[in-house]
């Protein structure tokens, strides 16, 4: 599938291989090749056009290919597991399912839920408005990622706990240069503005 | 609206020689966009010799040659900090500064936004992702800006011009690269450097094309492949020096005419816009700093005829 993303780029894939590794993502060089193979077939403009990105996560599979959601009354448990792809468009749907789940074998459930811990995650999208868009500094070029950004991003209560962290709340890093011109000052930029939070 | 006679976008080895030489022939409103907090470009974070304002002459480091400029270039209209974000439609810029976002208009615009080095992505290097995997660029400065020692034992990926910079930085660190990995043979840079990295006691393996990188957290090792054998390197870090690509993003929308991911010129300098022009390595190549410098000259004569 050639998709574009909110930020303007093209994505291609996803691709599935099963694998016995529980923690480490790895992209599959082959694969690449075919993804990138493919996308040009698709749109062949595309022949002279640098990848920005790749990216591998771990679907988490089970023994069988359903998703396995279940009440276990002996353990005060719920299990909602094995939801390997299209976990996003059903998330609304398994959290009726489990609501409804939990109070057969539970109980009530409170009639207002308690409030979430909300962490403020700035626009990223051309969209609407950005914060460069009204100045400050810019560290990131080719994302336009500002400095109070990065200094937004290590406050509340869920700050990024590192350059991944920072990279996935602010797309620092994450754009056609991958680090050339901005990684260096990003992470010093992160680091002054831990120190300066701590 | 701010208006200019001539808007140089980009202050660094490029850029600044256009503006001096400009205003030594006489323009007096030429207004300079360094997107950096201080202009030099490039030479700003290659700590190590050769560096030339002109041909072979006066060899320096790159931090000196960028000061050099910097006090050449003082009396300017220089505005750091300051990004191109790209044309609008009427051929105006659009224009980032601390204080929001502005539209400049010129009589002659002059892109001289330099080059970068293809990245891990770019290559389609498979494996994981992993702390110790950069460009020289980001090594240079984590190195000579920050005062870092990102690894111990890097591969240094390439063997053109740039690879030996690199093999320079690792001096300086004292680290001892584990070796060059070149999908040519050593032809991309003169011979004589392959000879200086042996010298340094660095093993350069050649027709050896890297195929992905592993480990946990940090690089661990590096898989390769060499007349269709596949081998492991141990390393704690992966230097991927070269391949440039013009610092496009002003006009690869389709804004200027270009091929081969750089801008279409003439002998003058000239793109695909009668108005607009382009010098230094956004043309594409990295040249050496006194080259652009030189072309930057050129480019003067060009438009004050
Ligand atoms: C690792 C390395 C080692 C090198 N070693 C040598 C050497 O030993 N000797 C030698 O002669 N040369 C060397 N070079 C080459 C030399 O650095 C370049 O030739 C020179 O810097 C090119 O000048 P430039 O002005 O074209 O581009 P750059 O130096 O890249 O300057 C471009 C400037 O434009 C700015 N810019 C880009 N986009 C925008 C925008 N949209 N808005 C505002 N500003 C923008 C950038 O921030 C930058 O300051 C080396 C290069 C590298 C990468």
């Amino acid at each position: 599938m050639l998709f574009p993303t909110i930020f303007g780029n093209l994505a291609i894939g996803p691709t599935a291989e099963e694998t016995d590794e529980r923690e480490n993502a790895s992209n599959d060089t082959a694969s690449l090749d075919k993804l990138k193979a493919t996308a040009i077939d698709m749109l062949p403009a595309l022949k002279t056009v640098d990848v920005t990105a790749i990216y591998a996560g771990l679907r988490p599979a089970t023994e069988q290919s359903d998703y396995i959601i279940k009440a276990h009354d002996d353990d005060n448990w719920i299990t909602v597991a094995g939801i390997r792809s299209t976990g996003l468009t059903s998330s609304l749907g398994i959290a009726q399912h489990v609501a409804k789940l939990y109070a057969k074998h539970f109980g009530k459930l409170p009639k207002k839920p308690p409030a979430a811990l909300w962490t403020p995650v700035a626009n990223l999208a051309e969209h609407a408005i950005r914060p460069y868009m009204k100045g400050g500094e810019i560290i990131c070029h080719c994302e336009w990622v500002t400095r109070s950004e990065i200094e937004t991003a290590i406050q509340g209560p869920l700050p990024a706990g590192d350059l991944g962290g920072l990279k996935r709340r602010t797309r620092a890093t994450m754009g056609r240069c991958q680090g050339f011109y901005c990684a260096a000052h990003v992470s010093a930029a992160f680091e002054k503005a831990k120190h300066g939070a701590s | 609206m701010e208006h200019h006679d001539i808007v140089i976008i980009g202050g660094g080895p490029a850029g600044l020689s256009t503006a001096l030489a400009l205003s030594q022939a006489g323009v007096k409103d030429i207004v300079v966009l360094e997107r950096e907090a201080e202009t030099g470009g490039i030479p700003r974070h290659c700590g190590h010799m050769g560096f030339a304002p002109y041909k072979n002459f006066g060899l320096m480091t790159g931090p000196n040659l960028a000061r050099q400029l910097q006090d050449q270039t003082k009396h300017l209209d220089i505005r750091t900090a300051t990004t191109a974000l790209g044309f609008t439609l009427h051929g105006t810029l659009r224009v980032h500064s601390a204080n929001g976002i502005i539209e400049i208009s010129a009589n002659k615009i002059i892109l001289a936004t330099g080059t970068r080095e293809s990245s891990r992505a770019a290559r389609l290097v498979g494996g994981n992702k992993l702390k110790g995997i950069m460009n020289t660029g980001e090594l240079q400065q984590r190195v000579y800006l920050n005062g870092e020692r990102p690894f111990k034992r890097p591969v240094i990926i390439g063997s053109e011009w740039v690879s030996y910079s690199t093999l320079l930085t690792c001096r300086h660190l004292q680290v001892k690269p584990v070796m060059m990995l070149t999908e040519t043979s050593v032809n991309a840079a003169p011979s004589y450097f392959a000879y200086g990295a042996r010298l340094l006691g660095t093993k350069v393996l050649q027709h050896a094309k890297l195929i992905a990188i592993h480990g946990k957290t940090t690089v661990e090792a590096i898989e390769i492949e060499q007349s269709g054998r596949i081998g492991m390197v141990d390393c704690d870090g992966v230097i991927l020096t070269g391949r440039f690509r013009s610092e496009d993003a002003l006009y690869s929308n389709g804004y200027l005419e270009h091929e081969d991911h750089a801008p279409k010129v003439t002998d003058s300098f000239k793109t695909s816009r009668p108005n607009i022009y382009a010098v230094g390595n956004v043309l594409g190549h990295l040249e050496t700093a006194g080259r652009c410098m030189a072309q930057g000259r050129d480019l003067a004569k060009v438009l004050t005829p």
